[in-house]
C-alpha cells in the first residue's frame, strides 16, 4: 500500500494506492486518524485501492466515527470496484457519504 | 473433508506473518484462474473469503504472533473449490465465530459476514491430533455473484 496526502477544496485528502491489508492498515488507520485529531476535515480516495480487506474497512469506519463525534467532515472519495464490493457486502456503502470528485464535498 | 472423488488441486503451507496475506491472495488467484470455469468475479469473491478467513486465523487463533503456520489446500468435485484451512492454534471457540448485526455501525467484526456472504458454505471440521483447528469453505462456481 501506497499513501499521499493533498490538500483539496478545504479538504485533506488522503489517498490509498495498491492492497489494504491487515498488514498496511494500521497505518492507513494511523494517518486517518492523525488528520482527524489535527481537526481536518477527511477525503479518502479510494480510486487507486485494488483490494481492501474487512481490516481497512474497519480503519475507515474509525475514522467516520471520530469525524462525527468531533463534527468534522469525512468521506470516501472515487471508491474503485473493488472496494466497493466489500463496502457493499458489509452495507456500509449506505454509511459512509461517498463522493466522485472533490468538488462535491462542498455538500457534505 | 472434501468427498473421495474430489481433486486435490493445490496445498501449500504459509507462515501467520501479515506480510504472507498478499502471498496468499496471489497464490490462489494463480491456481484458481487455472479452472477454465472460475470467472473473475468468482476469483475475487474466493480470494476475498480466504484472505478474510487467514486474517481471523491470525487475529483470533495465533493473536498476531507471526510464527504459526497456516496450510490452505483446495479441491475440486464438479462445480464445487473447496478451501481447506488447517491452523496448529488453541482450539477457537466455534460459538464466538457468528456474523454480527451489520446495523451495529463499528469498527471490526465484519468477516465472518464477509466469508458467508461469499461462500456457499462455511463450516469447522473435527481436527486431527495435533491439529488447532480445521475450516472448510466452499464455493460453486458455476453460480453467479447475486446468487450467493
Amino acid at each position: 500500500m501506497e499513501c499521499t496526502t493533498r490538500l483539496e477544496n478545504g479538504f485533506t485528502v488522503i489517498a490509498l494506492c495498491g492492497e489494504v491489508d491487515l498488514h498496511f492498515s494500521p497505518k492507513a488507520r494511523e494517518i486517518i486518524l492523525k488528520h482527524l485529531q489535527d481537526k481536518n476535515h477527511v477525503l479518502v480516495d479510494l480510486s487507486d485501492v485494488t483490494y481492501i480487506d474487512s481490516s481497512g474497512v474497519a480503519s475507515l469506519v474509525e475514522g467516520f466515527q471520530h469525524a462525527r463525534t468531533h463534527d468534522l467532515k469525512f468521506a470516501l472519495l472515487g471508491v474503485s470496484k473493488a472496494a466497493m464490493q466489500i463496502l457493499q457486502l458489509s452495507r456500509l456503502d449506505k454509511v459512509f457519504p461517498i463522493i466522485t470528485h472533490a468538488a462535491e464535498a462542498d455538500q457534505l | 473433508m472434501p468427498e473421495t472423488q474430489a481433486e486435490s488441486l493445490a496445498r501449500r503451507t504459509f507462515s501467520s506473518d501479515t506480510l504472507e496475506l498478499k502471498a496468499i491472495r496471489d497464490w490462489l488467484r494463480d491456481i484458481l484462474q487455472q479452472q477454465p470455469d472460475c470467472s473473475e468475479d468468482c476469483v475475487n469473491d474466493a480470494i476475498l473469503a480466504v484472505n478474510e478467513a487467514c486474517m481471523n486465523i491470525i487475529q483470533h487463533a495465533y493473536y498476531g504472533q507471526a510464527n504459526g503456520e497456516i496450510i490452505i489446500e483446495l479441491f475440486r468435485e464438479k462445480n464445487f473449490i473447496t478451501f481447506l484451512l488447517t491452523d496448529f492454534a488453541s482450539p477457537v471457540d466455534i460459538d464466538l465465530c457468528q456474523p454480527r448485526d451489520l446495523d451495529d455501525v463499528r469498527p471490526g467484526g465484519l468477516g465472518i459476514h464477509i466469508i458467508q456472504s461469499v461462500m456457499d458454505s462455511m463450516r469447522f471440521l473435527e481436527p486431527p491430533a495435533n491439529v488447532g483447528n480445521l475450516l472448510e469453505l466452499k464455493l460453486d462456481i458455476h453460480k453467479q455473484g447475486a446468487q450467493r
